[in-house]
């Protein structure tokens, strides 16, 4: 499964399946959600999550030079020996992966669906499809396609960047709040709260840590590099697409919002580019997520973090139980459930990761300290406004999200001393 | 590697060439659902100049064309203001403003719920409360986005002191078009052309509230305003409908 060859992404592949894994499926799936609530601040409040994910790549970077290992926040919790903490964290994590993989699925069946003008069923039935047809790719170990996605992220950010600048050009500052009250500055770091998975993707990269050429050389630069390109390019993209689509239209057609930009601008032509870029950028989004989870919870089940179960792998060596279940998670919630809502708990997640990363880091560097504390405290103040913005308006999925929490600290250590204790049974058996 | 060199600048300019460009004013059309029966007044103010609308109740005017900017809107009632808001409205926009509510006894501009304050603090544009059934002020957009052969029918639920609504449209079957509680919008959904008949139920009755019949034209968006009827009996509901058509219908 995956690269056979070691030591097999050089600087530029680490730098645009980075780049890659943050667009792929973020900036298309969060800017009308951004928009409804910082409006014409939607920029600034891609700059403040920039600032959790630039010390958070610098902080990742760090501790996988330092332990010198893959395997990202549950490996870093291992080494400092907060090895119930790291159980815990994969947990969460494990969750946030699964809703990320659903909202780019959402995505995929949005963009698709409104190029061909399908109905909403036809639309759900897209997103479960991408997600089955990639379950199936990857039990077939085709897995991770670096090469592909390469070229994916290529075609990708030379779109994205065209609709970008050719919006900025026709500058209109009315279509900012066109059809929208102004609102103030400070409205800039709820809406950056609210959207912060789509900053997630870079991380991913610290799975691939073994095949990375020279890694303690180049992954640092590359990654911040990237990550830095991605805050640039998602405040240009908030500007030139609103200017495009103006602010009410996207906020309205937020699952499709940057097609309806592109068709404004370009008309049919620019909607069918969008709708390809779309799709492919969802499809190796999904693809990217769903190996590495998959391979991360194979990973967590040797550590018997997870259940043995996880680590069955079918005759591809692929870890198929762990894809077809979180495949199959993924895809239930992309069909049932709303963009916001798995949007905003993708990013709790996520916020609470990278803040235990930067926390992590700081505890172990000796040097350029500021950076991940200004991680910890600038992923507090956003995670703080996420929770806000979550319990005044979906306090339902704040107390989901909750009492998945309490589940997991209160229920994984029983369930997995259960199952060691029938695995412990079966062997002496 | 040296074929996508060429082939970038080429897809840019081909790009460019298709670009599409827009009208230069704004579409806005004006809606009445105060339920109250005096006359309404409603203000829109850019750059010093004031343009001024009387409406009634369920009036639903066609679009004006306005110039593009950021707007100071005011709404009066007996010579008092009761909202206020400024709202940007851009080149090639189509949008309904229109109002709803009731009037409380001693209205005050902007009266607005705690809850609905901090709704619209962290949900901005998407914020939708009942506001106690305080007078508010939205606005929708009219774009329609649809098919070349079909239409898009929407509906708004302003209708006070009733939780939600269900409609059904039916041509040849049953369609389920939505339930929706007060306040909220039920998106645009696609239908084929045809005469549909749209019936309105209070969510989770069998009983009609309200069956009206609606012939569907191609690439048009349909946009139905469920009020109260304030001149028949209680609980008596009205549908005030706008059509929005795709500017330069695609045969």
């Amino acid at each position: 499964m995956g690269s056979k060859s070691s030591k097999s992404l050089g600087v530029l592949a680490v730098w645009a399946l980075a780049a890659g894994g943050m667009v792929g499926g973020g900036i298309y799936t969060v800017l009308g959600v951004v928009i409804a609530v910082s409006a014409q601040w939607a920029w600034l409040a891609f700059l403040l999550t920039g600032l959790v994910a630039l010390p958070s790549a610098y902080s990742y970077v760090f501790l996988t030079k330092k332990f010198h290992k893959e395997g990202g926040v549950f490996v870093f919790l291992e080494a400092i020996k907060a090895k119930n903490m790291a159980g815990n964290l994969a947990w969460m994590l494990i969750l946030g992966y699964v809703l990320t993989i659903s909202v780019y699925a959402f995505a995929f069946g949005h963009y698709v669906s409104f190029a061909f003008n399908f109905d909403p069923l036809i639309t759900r039935l897209l997103a479960l499809t991408i997600v089955a047809s990639l379950v199936v790719l990857n039990l077939a170990g085709v897995g991770k396609l670096s090469k592909v996605e390469i070229a994916i992220v290529s075609v990708n950010l030379i779109v994205l960047f065209s609709l970008a600048i050719y919006g900025i050009i026709n500058w209109d500052p009315n279509q900012l709040v066109s059809g929208i009250e102004p609102r103030p500055f400070w409205s800039s770091l709820i809406g950056g709260a609210a959207i912060f998975m789509a900053y997630e993707g870079f991380q991913l990269l610290t799975y691939e840590y073994s095949k990375i050429k020279n890694p303690k050389k180049y992954l640092m630069p590359t990654l911040l590099s990237a990550v830095g390109f991605v805050v640039i390019l998602y405040i240009l993209v908030a500007l030139g697409a609103t200017m495009l689509g103006g602010a009410l239209s996207l906020v309205r057609f937020k699952e499709i919002a940057l097609s309806i930009s592109a068709q404004n601008a370009f008309g049919k032509t620019g909607t069918i580019v969008m709708t390809i870029a779309a799709a492919f950028a969802t499809a190796a989004a999904i693809n990217s997520t769903l190996f590495s989870t998959a391979n991360l919870s194979k990973r967590i089940a040797k550590q018997n973090e997870l259940p043995s179960w996880f680590n069955h792998t079918n005759t591809n060596d692929v870890p198929d139980r762990s894809i077809i279940l979180l495949g199959a998670l993924a895809a239930g919630m992309a069909v049932i459930g709303s963009l916001s809502s798995l949007v905003e708990a993708a990013s709790l997640a996520f916020l609470c990761t990278f803040g235990i990363v930067n926390w992590i880091a700081l505890k172990e560097s000796d040097s350029k300290k500021w950076i991940p504390l200004c991680g910890i405290i600038i992923s507090g103040i956003i995670g703080l406004a996420l929770v806000f913005r979550l319990s005044i308006s979906k306090p339902l999925a704040l107390v989901a999200v909750g009492a998945l929490v309490l589940l997991i600290v209160v229920g994984r250590p029983y369930l997995l001393k259960k199952t060691i204790k029938r695995s412990n049974q079966n062997e002496s058996d | 590697m040296r074929a996508i060199k060429y082939l970038i600048p080429v897809f840019l300019l081909y790009l460019i060439s298709c670009s599409e460009k827009g009208d230069q004013y704004v579409e806005l059309r004006l809606g009445d659902f105060l339920v109250e029966n005096s006359a309404v007044s409603m203000k829109l103010i850019s750059d010093g100049a004031t343009e001024k609308y009387s409406l009634n109740y369920s009036d639903l005017t066609s679009y004006y064309k306005i110039k593009p900017g950021v707007y100071q809107i005011q709404v009066v009632v007996h010579e008092k203001v009761i909202l206020e808001k400024k709202i940007g409205f851009a080149a090639g926009g189509k949008f309904t403003l229109f109002i709803y509510g009731l009037l409380s006894e001693n209205q005050v501009v902007n009266q607005t719920t705690t809850s609905s304050q901090l709704h619209s603090i962290v949900s901005g544009a998407e914020a939708r409360t009942a506001n106690g059934y305080l007078p508010q002020m939205r606005l929708l957009d009219d774009h329609y986005e649809g098919g070349k052969t079909t239409a898009q029918m929407r509906w708004v639920n302003l209708v006070p002191f009733e939780k939600s609504f269900t409609a059904e449209a039916s041509l040849d079957s049953d369609i389920n078009f939505g339930t929706t509680a007060y306040g909220n919008d039920h998106a645009s959904q696609k239908f084929d052309i045809g005469t549909y008949s749209v019936i309105w139920r209070s969510k989770s009755s069998p009983i009609k509230r309200l069956e009206m019949s609606q012939a569907l034209d191609k690439q048009t968006l349909y946009t139905f305003f469920l009020i109260p009827e304030i001149q028949g009996k209680t609980g008596d509901l009205k549908v005030v409908t706008g059509e929005s058509s795709k500017t330069n219908k695609e045969e």
